[in-house]
Order: C-alpha cells, then structure tokens, then sequence
C-alpha cells in the first residue's frame, strides 16, 4: 500500500457495494457481470471451506465462492436477501474467468470520488490488507473497497491448487 | 475501363512516382507496380497500344520481383526504371518521342529486364542466412492471424504433393500448391518475416514453372517442395512459440539458403535448358529419378483452363505477343480465392462452445416447460401441437449445434500419408499407402489428439511391421507392403484403424519378455488380447533387441495413454507373418459421454458408463476388511479394493452399511474399483463442461461436471484417478 496516495484518483469511480454480516464492502462495477438469485450449488469435495462449489449458469458451469467464510465470519442461515454476484476475475495467469460471490445483500451502485477514499490502515498482523483497496466513507458509512482479483485470485487460488485429494488440511488464511 | 483517357493519366502518375522513387527507400514501390499493372491492363486488346501493353507487363513482373523481395529498391532498379520511363512515354504516344520505340527496340528490351530479376534473385540466394526478428507487441495479433492462415497453407501444400506424386499433370492441384505458397509469400512480407518470404518466393517461382508446362513435377521436385514446407512450418512452430507459447523473443535463424539455391538451381536449369517443354533437359540434372518419375505422357502440365495456352515461349516471342501466362494465372487468383472463402467461415472456438452451452440450456428448459405442460389439466391442442414443435426444433438445433465442432478426418490421414512417405523413402521400403474414410467426421478435439497415437502407430508398422523387399519376397508376399488407415463409424464410435502386412506379432517372443520383465507370470493362461496388450507397457522392448520384436512397443505406451485420455480403446489383432491391425475405438466426440448417475447422499455424481463393469448389491460374507481399514470385495473370487465415496467426498451417506448402498465396479486399464454409491438413479448422456480449471486443478478424482436434465450441475469422476487412488 506503499504508493497508494498516488492511485487514489484511480481507484475513485463506480462500485457495487454489498452486505456481508451488518459490514458493507464495494467492489468496482466493471468487474461485475451480473446479480443473480441464490441458487442449487453443487457442492465439490475437497475444496476450501470458502469455495462452495459449482452453479450453472445458463450452461456455463462457474464456482462459487461464500464471502463470508472467505473473510472468516460465522456461517449464516441463508435467506432470500442473499445473492451470488457474478464477477469476472483475473486468474494470475492472466487468463479472465467468470465466478460467483454469495453475499449477504447488494445495496447499490454509488459513485465514489477520490476524496472519499481513504488508505487502508495497517491492522497489523489481523487483518490481510492485500486485497483491500481502500476505504470510502460514503453517507457516514464506512465500505471497504476490495481488489476482487486479489480476493479470488492469486493467494486464495494457490490455496485451492494446493489442495489435493492428500492434502486437504490448510485452509485460507484470513 | 476501356476509357482511352485514363492512359495520359496513368503515365503522368508514373512518371512522378519513378521520379520520386530513391536507391536505399521503398517508398513508391507500390504505387508503380499498381500503375504498371493499371497501363498494361488498359492497354491489352487495343492493336494500337500492343508495344505499350507487352512493355508494361514486363515491367509490371520486374516490379513484383522487387516489390516481393521485400527490399528497398537499389541503385540498378532506380536505373533500370529511369529507362524505362521514357519507353512508356514513347509506346503510350502522348510524349513526344525521345527514344523511338521501334519494334526491334521492344523486341530487344526484355532481355536486359529479364536478365535483371534473375541477377537479383541469384544474390538473394547468396545471402547470408536471413536472421528474422518479430515485433511481437506491435504484430501478435496480425501474427496469429498469419500463423493460423499458414498452417492451413502448409497442409494444402502438402496435400497437394501427395496428389502431384502419383498425378503430376492435375493443374488444379498445381494451382492450389501455387497458390499457398503465394498467400504464403504475401503476409510473410506483410509482416516482414522476410526469410519466410524470400523462401515462400523461390518456391513459388518453382511452381510457376510448373504451371506454365516448363517444369515437369518429379521426384526431386517433389523433395524441394517438402523440404520448403517443412522449413516454412519451422519457421512457424518458432513464432508460435514466441507469440503464444510464452518463448523469449529471440531471433529466429533458421537455415534456407541452401534450400534456396537449390531450387534456384533448378528454376535456372529449366529457364536456361531451353524454353519449349525442355523434359530431357529438366530431368537430367536432377539427382536420380526415382521410381515415382511420372510416365512420359504427363509431361506437358496442362495450365488452367480459363488461361490461354502458355505461348510456349512468351518471354522471347514478338513483343505484340499477349501479355504472358504469369499475370494472366495472378490475375485469375482473386476471384478462385472468393469462391474458397465464401464457403467458409472462421469462429472463435469460444463462441462455439458458447453457443452449444445455450442450445444445451434451452434443451433443459424446454424439456422443464413441456414436464409442467403434460401435467396441465385442460390442454389446449393448438398449445400442445406448439409445444411439441418447439421440441422438435429444439432436438434439431441440438443436432446442428453438435455438428458444428465435426471436422473430417481428412487431414490427420493427410499428415500420415506424408509420415509414411517419409518412412518409406528414409528406409527403402517400399510401402504402398491406402486411406479410406477420410470424410469420417469427429471432434475437433478427438482429431487433434489423434495425431500423436497414430504417428506413433504408423512409424511402428513401417519400422518393424513391414519387411523389407528381400525378406517380404522370400517369406512369398508381393515386395511393396501395403499400409491401410481406415475411418468408419460402428454404433456410436468412431473406429480408426491402422492395418499393415508386415510381419506381425510373435506371441511367443512377447510373452518371454513380459515374463523376463515381470508383467507376466509363467504358467499362466494368457488370451492374445492379453498378450499383445503387454507391446503398451512404457519401455516394453527397447530393454534389449530381439530380431523382429525389436522397437515393437517404443511410444506405443503414448498411444495407450493418448486414447485412453480421449476416453477411447485400443485393440491389436496379429497373425504371425501376415501383419497387424490397431483398431482404436473413439467417441463421437469429447463433448458427450453416456454417465451413470448415482446417488450419495444428497449429492449426484456421473460415472462414465464405459468405465463400468457391473453394479450389484453387496453381500456382508463378500466383504473383508484388511488391517481393520482398507476393505475388499470378493467379486466371484476376485478381490476389489473398496471405495466409500461418501468418505471420499467427505459427504454424509444415506447409511453406513455397506449393504444398503450399491456397489459400482469401476474399471480402469487393467484396474478396478469397487465404488460404494447409496444408489443408482439412471442412465443419461452429458454434456461435459470442464470445471473452471482453477477449480479442480489437482482435483484428481474429478473429470469435470455436466449439467443434469433439472438444470443443476453434477460433477463427473475420473474412474482412472479413482482406481489409482492411493491407500490413505
């Protein structure tokens, strides 16, 4: 986060922001495909508590990741506010897949400007803060701004690579 | 066009650009072969203007000449198109006359021009080998572009060598050659890879000879064109690398300038050996004219109907004489070229598949609709009659929809011809090779992974299945082997089969070796099938060699391995002297398998109904553990290593008991499984989607997932990962 004042304007634009156990989180709208119900996952053994499983969508077959188990919240009962945002996400490899995120509830779309956004401070040893964009106060509410690449990609796909059929123990570290 | 007025403006444009042109710049090099071009086809066909016409077709060809060598223009082009200038002013009769253009004048006027392209094409030639650097951030996309048009090219070149081998004389075919390596030459000077196109340009050249019924297509001829495609696909395979395969960039130096001056040599020897149809003198500088040399009645190639006879000798001919063959052939290029493309259409394999994962959810939905529609109390009969329509078309579109990723075999069986004409000449046997079914049509996917395997199955019957001449004469059979690949289809598959009349396989020498190596037990009764099946083992025979044995089986365990990962079989049959037959059995395609679905616990699972023996319901008295863990299933006194999915899958079953759940015996290879299910639901055939790689990366036991006739996803399993499954 060492040059993060210089990008603040960058990061400034449109976000979707969403619910996830009375917290509220944004992530940049161009990422986001599309908003669809809760639907049947079908689960697939041997993944990390986070990823879900597989949904169809439409035909096209793409995982599911719960955001509240990625982020280490208690498991919730699901209800009719939750929802899976489709996003499409950066692989390390560079390759660009299409995934879903279950969150609690999706508020709206609301611009945010580069005043609004604050740096992330340093929560110590707590907290991950490489997928945290910043912090935008909006309307006296406090979002988080995530780097959903980051959040799907790059730590938390080592972790699924990693888990093998014999390896099964380390799940993510948040 | 035929507009008279358009000449003085031709020439004025001409003449300003041959001003600007400069020795060490390209610039204008363009513009003056269009303008030539231009004023010699408004000059054909107007008596008036013959010298005019025959003097700008020359010119125009020397301009390709250096427009093609994709260099600047040197000092003796700006020279040579400073003299020129003047004639053309002259011919078109507007300028007043600084030279007179007197016949004789014209007549002696191609000489020098075409002593020039010559001399250029000589130092092409001797230069150094041309190092080739590619502008990969600016060019990739144009490169791919380039990359995929070439293979294309490559294979039509190829495919059509194969027919001027046994029909020298088939224009159509001399003209599709021609033409690739012509499209070829183009975007490799597009792109400035100027090795490919100075080399794609002697080869070109080679066959226009050919065309023009100068050159007759022999065995040499023949070895050069190979010989240049296989540098071409050289060339492409390194810029593939760099461009898509992740390879530094680097210079590319490949050697062609010997190939080069090789086929220079021969385009001299035909252009110097005497115009008229100089056969002797073609063939007699050529190394040795095997076998293949053509009958004596194929010399004459016969050029391109639409073109007119190929004036023996346009180039030393009255200069009043029609424009040669050469522009008249180039300029008949564009219009063949529409036809081909218009049957054509290129997709991103992407898109297709998008498209097919929609028509397979509209399947689902209409079979959903017309479900809650059957329960429907009072049915309206237009409603129903429209209901079973949109089944119907649904049913088709699916159809279509499948078909649309079918290719034709044809051009795997291509590559194998060549593999085995390679073979064959390398080795001195002489080996005549048969296709049949080569319009079978199968996944795209299958046909690309089936390249390998039967690579490997056609060098193993050349090399060790077909005999040598000597031996196949004195064991009584007739001294040219016969190698027969066939494509059909059998119930639901597609069989490929490579059949030779070698020298088959020796049982007995086999069965030694599999004992010597431990596959085999002594004593035991083994089947044929049994016993052939041990040439797949990795490394079967080239521990040692044995006489006839020797080689049989080296890659052959890829071949076994390729197919098995398209979900295929091999089976051999061989009798001892007489030959061999591979016979592999494919699915129609990658994209569907028949599944059993089986229940565990709430979830769903998909296991390959090829991969599955039988299904039963366990006996407690059949069941024993090992070291209270690892359990067996006696299966009619065969014993089967367990496997509980649920616990596998970390799922919770319906019951723990063994005997309330089924059994699935799984088989994989020589392996096998028993796979404890709580229970079967039915069978179906699935679309298989691969999961989202990130997912099941390592997650062996999973072969990917399909969607399910209610909508939901249900995951397929790997049987092979599952029955090699380690004990833990």
């Amino acid at each position: 986060m060492e040059h993060a004042g210089v990008e603040a304007r960058q990061r400034a634009g449109k976000y979707l922001t969403f619910t996830l156990h009375q917290e509220s989180y944004g992530i940049d709208v161009l990422k986001v495909r599309e908003i669809i119900r809760l639907t049947n996952i079908t689960a697939v053994p041997q993944m990390p508590d986070y990823v879900r499983g597989v949904i169809n969508l439409r035909g096209k077959i793409i995982p599911v990741m719960d955001l509240r188990s990625r982020f280490g919240f208690q498991e919730k009962q699901s209800s009719e506010q939750n929802c899976i945002i489709v996003v499409q996400v950066k692989l390390p490899d560079g390759k660009a897949t299409q995934m879903g995120l279950v969150v609690d509830g999706v508020e709206e779309v609301t611009n945010i400007t580069a005043g609004d956004i604050e740096e992330t401070p340093d929560f110590g040893s707590q907290i991950a803060t490489d997928y945290i964009v910043g912090m935008a106060k909006v309307k006296g509410q406090i979002k988080t701004l995530l780097d959903i690449d980051g959040v799907v990609g790059a730590d938390a796909i080592k972790t699924i690579r990693q888990n093998t059929p014999t390896n099964m123990a380390a799940p993510a570290e948040v | 066009m035929n507009n008279p007025n358009r000449i003085p403006q031709l020439s004025t444009s001409l003449s300003a650009e041959i001003k600007a042109a400069k020795a060490g710049s390209n610039s204008g090099q363009f513009p003056i072969l269009d303008l030539l071009g231009n004023l010699r086809d408004e000059a054909a066909g107007k008596p008036a203007l013959a010298a005019l016409n025959a003097l700008c077709a020359k010119a125009w060809e020397q301009m390709v000449t250096i427009v093609e060598s994709g260099t600047t223009f040197s000092e003796a082009d700006i020279r040579w198109l400073n003299d020129l200038l003047p004639q053309v002013l002259a011919a078109t009769g507007e300028a007043p006359a600084v030279v007179e253009p007197s016949k004789t004048e014209l007549a002696s006027e191609p000489t020098p021009v075409q002593s020039q392209p010559e001399a250029a094409a000589e130092t092409s030639v001797l230069d150094e080998e041309l190092p080739l650097n590619l502008n990969i951030a600016d060019d990739a996309d144009l490169l791919l572009e380039f990359l995929t048009e070439s293979r294309e090219h490559l294979d039509n070149i190829e495919q059509g060598v194969l027919v001027l081998e046994n029909q020298p004389a088939d224009a159509e075919t001399l003209n599709t050659i021609f033409r690739a390596f012509h499209t070829f030459k183009g975007g490799a000077g597009f792109l400035n890879l100027i090795p490919i196109n100075r080399l794609a340009h002697v080869l070109e050249s080679l066959l226009d000879l050919a065309r023009q019924g100068k050159l007759t297509i022999d065995a040499p001829v023949i070895e050069l064109i190979l010989r240049g495609r296989d540098v071409l696909k050289r060339f492409l395979d390194e810029i593939q690398g760099q461009v898509t395969g992740g390879q530094p960039a680097a210079t590319i130096l490949i050697p062609t300038s010997a190939l080069k001056a090789e086929v220079q040599e021969m385009i001299d020897n035909v252009n110097s050996g005497g115009v008229p149809l100089p056969h002797a003198e073609v063939s007699a500088p050529s190394p040795e004219p095997t076998e293949t040399a053509p009958s004596a009645d194929a010399i004459p190639v016969p050029v391109a109907h639409e073109t007119p006879p190929p004036a023996a000798a346009p180039e030393h001919a009255e200069a009043a004489a029609p424009a040669p063959a050469q522009p008249a052939a180039t300029d008949g290029k564009p219009g063949a070229k529409a036809v081909e493309r218009s049957a054509m259409v290129k997709v991103d394999t992407d898109k297709l598949d998008g498209l097919l994962d929609l028509v397979g959810e509209m399947v689902i939905a209409q079979s959903l609709v017309s479900q809650d529609f059957s329960q429907l109390a009072n049915i309206n009969p237009e409603f129903a009659r429209n209901v079973a329509q949109l089944g119907r078309i649904t049913k088709e579109l699916q159809r279509v929809g499948m078909s649309l990723r079918m290719v034709p075999i044809r051009g795997v069986f291509q590559k194998m011809a060549r593999v085995a004409r390679d073979i064959s000449a390398k080795q001195r046997k002489k080996v005549q090779f048969l296709t049949s079914g080569e319009d079978t049509e199968l996944d795209r996917g299958v046909v690309e992974e089936l390249n390998d395997p039967l690579l490997h199955m056609i060098r193993n019957s050349m090399d060790h299945g077909i005999e040598s001449p000597e031996k196949r004469v004195a064991a009584g059979k007739p001294p040219i082997g016969t190698l027969h690949l066939r494509a059909y289809h059998q119930g639901g598959n597609i069989v490929v089969e490579v059949e030779d009349d070698g020298s088959g396989l020796d049982k007995e020498k086999i069965l030694k070796k599999a004992i010597e190596r431990g596959l085999a037990t002594p004593g035991t009764s083994l089947t044929d099938e049994e016993i052939f099946g041990f040439i797949f083992a990795a490394g079967f025979s080239t521990a040692e060699k044995i006489t006839d044995l020797s080689g049989r089986g080296v890659g052959l365990d890829v071949v076994r391995r390729n197919i098995e990962h398209l979900r295929g079989r091999v089976d051999i049959s061989s009798k001892l002297g007489k030959g061999t037959l591979f016979k592999i059995t494919l699915p129609l395609t990658l994209a569907i398998i028949d599944g059993l679905i089986v229940k565990v616990g709430e979830e769903r699972y998909i296991i390959p109904t090829l991969s599955v023996r039988e299904s039963f319901r366990p006996q407690a008295d059949k069941i024993s553990k090992v070291q209270n863990r690892a359990e067996v299933v006696n299966v009619r006194g065969q014993l089967i290593p367990l496997l509980r999915l649920h616990e596998l899958f970390g799922v919770q079953p319906k019951s723990q008991e063994v005997t309330d759940g089924i059994i699935v015996l799984a088989q994989s290879g020589t392996n096998s499984r028993c796979l404890l299910v709580d229970g079967l639901l039915h069978k179906q055939e699935v679309v298989i989607k691969n999961l989202n790689d990130m997912m099941i990366h390592k997650n062996r036991a999973l072969a990917g997932a399909a969607i399910l006739g209610d909508g939901r996803v249900g995951l397929i399993l790997d049987v092979n990962a599952l029955v090699h499954l380690e004990k833990n």
